[in-house]
């Protein structure tokens, strides 16, 4: 399988266990007894892939079938991809290092906008033809899924297919009608149609884009009998839904390389700024047996050391305190940590950090996300400042010192007011510590750091245009400014030419693709990477096809504007964004999910209310 | 409580794993295989695991092994069978049980080492090395770089086998856990004197000998 040549070329690149497979775990079937092979690419490094859960259960539920064969596929870090190229070595799939083109279907997870190029970048060392256009039926189908698929309408002209919302049901469909077309003989265009038939199936070649002179959409026109508006799929019994007990454990160092359950899909919070708290509505939880029972197997099964309880926001379980008593005993046991990576700051009760510290003790992450109460109220982030305070007593008391807060600036109504304030929350916490006759030793330490506001679609603030680079800028220098009196206090923040990629990207439509595919060209790669941010060829890219990237980061979109992904369907209703927004510019608060509905348009997705209003 | 030593051969596709991630994979196999592994005490308890002699990547051995604690006795068969199932490939166990040598009885290591290229070229590095009096190579340590002359520490270096593309040499390299000679220090000097492909060269470790050349197993 890998020859002398090959051998050469892995050893002389970081980390070539990266790109051998054979990992426990690894899925084998014999190529001649499939129907559908399935490659299932992660655009960014094996590291990070590796710590993808999605992937995980995707893989789990594809190989599940016997007529499918799933394997794995990362982008090459930039030394191999650049030593793959002179040796003219196609990109392969890492169980049976098979090359990309000779897959039936190759799946992109497209799980951040800043790893589009990295989808071009392993389709050319691929060999296959950027544009779905220019792909016949001797070309896999190429398709995309994952969480930017709510508007991937930049990439959308690269892709044959997107699936949109959950695909443990929604992949295998998709294989199980490609595997019947293929049977039959169909050509691709009437492969396409019969795959538009499946709910989540969203195929971007079928819908005619018109523009505006102003550049907005004039209208989007459904070809073939595609649906009007593409709803995402669900799953409605996440409850019982089971998860992947057995999983490959990756070799070199994962950045999550532990078990992770997930206990709970959606969020009741309904934060403004949060895309996905409204794409993955509504709010489901898994069973607490269900759960008790899959995370001691799955435990057994890799020997993780630590298993996580993975969620958007887990201590919003319902059980959640009884599940952790049903898996402190045989976690202590088998010297098994618990870890609760999601923990809000409202709910985070003294028996929980208990239960939690119990077991380990590192630094404590929050996440107030805004520096006032009146800024918070607009992003309807629910949190007192008496609960940041309870929380960091409670904290200090279970004998953490080191605080990590989280922060965004750039968000809707925001002045330099809210900006300092940052810094006194962060001071008010250092205060606390020393104002604790019981504090732990040593000295407290609290990291703000500061991410730019980007405006996603799906949630309330779709509308809202990102504040210019000029704007952040200043507000970065007054933090830091603010923050400058005390050694106690980290500051950091990320970089304003990132975020407004992210911006244009987010929420961008189809014009983009030839300025990305540019970007690409002259070299941009890994673009969520430090490292190798190429802003410079970015910004030729879009100017020289005419794209002006405040018309997408910075410009406010009047509300009967016809967004890129109005078309498509993910629970929420463009009504209900309008509404929440108007509420958020007057500070209003909305409840969360189980203590008021809003009528959101979720519910619709699962066919009965979200909750059960009479019990509260 | 009683020592263990599993002794195991690292091929194939496991060369690409570091010593780190070998590591890694040794003590998440004993946790899956469910034996009765002993854990240290204290407020982060780990697995008590020494390798005997590291293995440098891409080199390939017959006689890797490390030492652990089981709190019962447990025979070869029962240890062996536990741990089915739980390594990636090319990970192949081969032996369990009480620790036999001492690793400070470690002096030299067998290599058995495949060059490809040129038959020429090949022979050339052969004959070079037979016939110089010093191979002055930089052996690079964690502080300092320093030029050593490893002529004199190899041993016995003999041609095993020729053919028009490529050439199997054995050779006996100092090793243990005071002094090591790592072989690619060698292919990269007839890398760089005759242009061999250092890192596609096939370097697989045969065994581990004291100082009398024992055989250590
Ligand atoms: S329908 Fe109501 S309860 Fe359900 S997600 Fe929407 S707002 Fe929340």
């Amino acid at each position: 399988m890998i020859d002398n040549k090959f051998k050469s070329i892995l050893l002389s690149v970081q980390k070539p266990a990266r790109y051998t497979g054979g990992e426990p775990g690894c899925v084998y079937k014999d190529k001649d007894n499939v129907d559908v092979r399935f490659a299932f690419c992660f655009p960014d490094t094996y590291e990070i892939g590796m710590s993808h859960l999605g992937m995980k259960i995707l893989y789990d539920e594809l190989n599940k079938q016997d007529y499918i064969w799933c394997e794995r596929c990362f982008a090459p870090w930039t030394d191999m991809m650049a030593k793959m190229k002179e040796n003219n070595i196609p990109l392969y799939t890492l169980e049976s290092k098979t090359p990309l083109k000779e897959m039936d279907i190759v799946g992109f997870t497209l799980m951040y906008e800043l790893s589009y190029t990295n989808v071009l970048a392993m389709l050319d060392l691929a060999g296959i033809p950027f544009y779905a256009k220019d792909r016949d039926e001797s070309y896999p189908l190429i398709i995309a899924g994952g969480p930017c698929t709510c508007n991937a309408e930049p990439v959308a002209d690269f892709f044959d297919i997107m699936a949109l919302g959950e695909g443990e049901f929604l992949d295998v469909e998709i294989c199980r009608v490609y595997n019947e077309c293929k049977k039959q003989g169909l050509s691709k265009l009437e492969t396409l149609k019969a795959l538009s038939k499946i709910q989540g199936v969203y195929v971007p070649s079928f819908y005619d884009i018109k523009y505006k002179e102003n550049k907005t959409i004039e209208s989007v026109t459904p070809l073939y009998d595609a649906p009007v508006i593409v709803n995402k799929n669900i799953v409605k019994d996440f409850a019982n839904l089971p998860f992947p007990t057995d999983t490959v454990v990756p070799m070199a160092g994962a950045v999550h390389n532990r078990a992770m359950v997930e206990v709970l899909r959606g969020c009741i919070r309904g934060c403004r700024f949060c895309q996905a708290g409204f794409i993955y509505r509504p709010f489901r939880e898994r069973d607490k047996d269900l759960l008790n029972s899959g995370a001691r197997d799955l435990c057994k099964n890799t020997g993780y050391e630590e298993v996580s309880l993975t969620s958007l926001s887990t201590s919003d379980h319902s059980k959640l305190e009884d599940l952790l008593d049903d898996m402190l005993p045989w976690t202590q046991q088998e010297k098994v940590n618990i870890a609760l990576p999601s923990l809000r700051v409202d709910n985070f009760s003294e028996s929980l950090i208990e239960k939690t510290t119990k077991i380990r003790k590192s630094g404590l992450t929050l996440a107030p996300e805004a520096g006032t109460q009146r800024l918070r109220d607009i992003i309807n982030k629910n949190v007192t400042e008496e609960e940041i305070e309870k929380t960091a007593k409670i904290a200090f008391e279970g004998g953490y010192t080191h605080i990590k807060l989280y922060f965004m600036m750039g968000l809707p109504g925001e002045t330099m007011e809210d900006i300092k304030g940052i810094v006194d929350t962060a001071q008010k916490i250092i205060d606390i510590f020393w104002s604790m006759p019981n504090r732990p030793k040593g000295k407290p330490e609290v990291s703000i750091s500061v991410a730019t506001f980007i405006p996603k679609p799906f949630t309330p603030f779709q509308f809202f245009g990102q504040n210019d680079g000029q704007l952040i800028k200043e507000k970065q220098a007054y933090l830091l400014e603010c923050a400058k009196t005390n050694k106690r206090i980290k500051v950091s923040y990320n970089n304003p030419e990132e975020s407004l990629l992210e911006a244009v990207l987010a929420r961008g439509d189809r014009k983009l693709a030839p300025a990305i595919l540019q970007a690409y060209q002259s070299g941009a790669m890994f673009d969520s990477w430090y490292e190798c941010f190429n802003f410079d060829a970015w910004m030729k890219a879009f100017a020289d096809n005419g794209i002006v990237p405040e018309f997408y980061a910075n410009r406010f979109r009047p509300y009967d504007e016809i967004n890129p992904w109005d078309h498509i369907n993910y629970g929420v209703t463009k009504k209900f964004l309008i509404e929440d927004y108007e509420r958020s510019l007057k500070a209003i608060t909305s409840k969360p999910c189980n203590k008021q509905c809003y009528s959101c348009g979720a519910n619709k997705l699962l066919g009965r209310a979200c909750f059960e209003y009479s019990k509260n | 409580m009683n020592t263990v030593r599993i002794k195991f051969q690292k091929t194939g596709l496991s060369i690409f794993f570091s010593h780190l991630d070998l590591q890694k994979v040794m003590q998440r196999a004993l946790k899956i295989s469910g034996l009765p592994v002993w854990y240290s005490k204290g407020f982060n308890p780990h697995i008590y695991m020494t390798f005997t002699l590291p293995l440098s990547l891409g080199h390939e051995s017959l006689c890797e092994s490390f030492d652990f604690r089981l709190e019962e006795e447990m025979t070869e068969q029962q240890i062996l069978k536990a741990m089915e199932g739980t390594l990636p490939d090319g990970i192949i166990l081969t032996a369990a049980g009480a620790p036999d040598y001492d690793a400070s009885q470690i002096k030299y290591a067998l290599y058995r080492i495949k060059m490809y290229g040129e038959k020429d070229r090949l022979m050339q590095c052969v004959s070079h090395f037979e016939e110089s009096d010093e191979i002055i190579v930089t052996k690079q340590s964690k502080k300092k770089t320093t030029d050593i002359n490893i002529k004199s520490e190899i041993k016995d270096l003999k041609v095993t086998e020729e053919s028009d593309d490529s050439l199997t040499f054995t050779a006996l390299f100092p090793a243990g856990t005071t002094y090591n000679l790592n072989p690619a220090l060698l292919l990269e000097y007839f890398g760089e004197k005759f242009g061999v492909d250092t890192n596609g060269c096939d370097v697989l470790r045969v065994n581990l000998m004291d100082e009398n050349l024992e055989i250590l197993q």
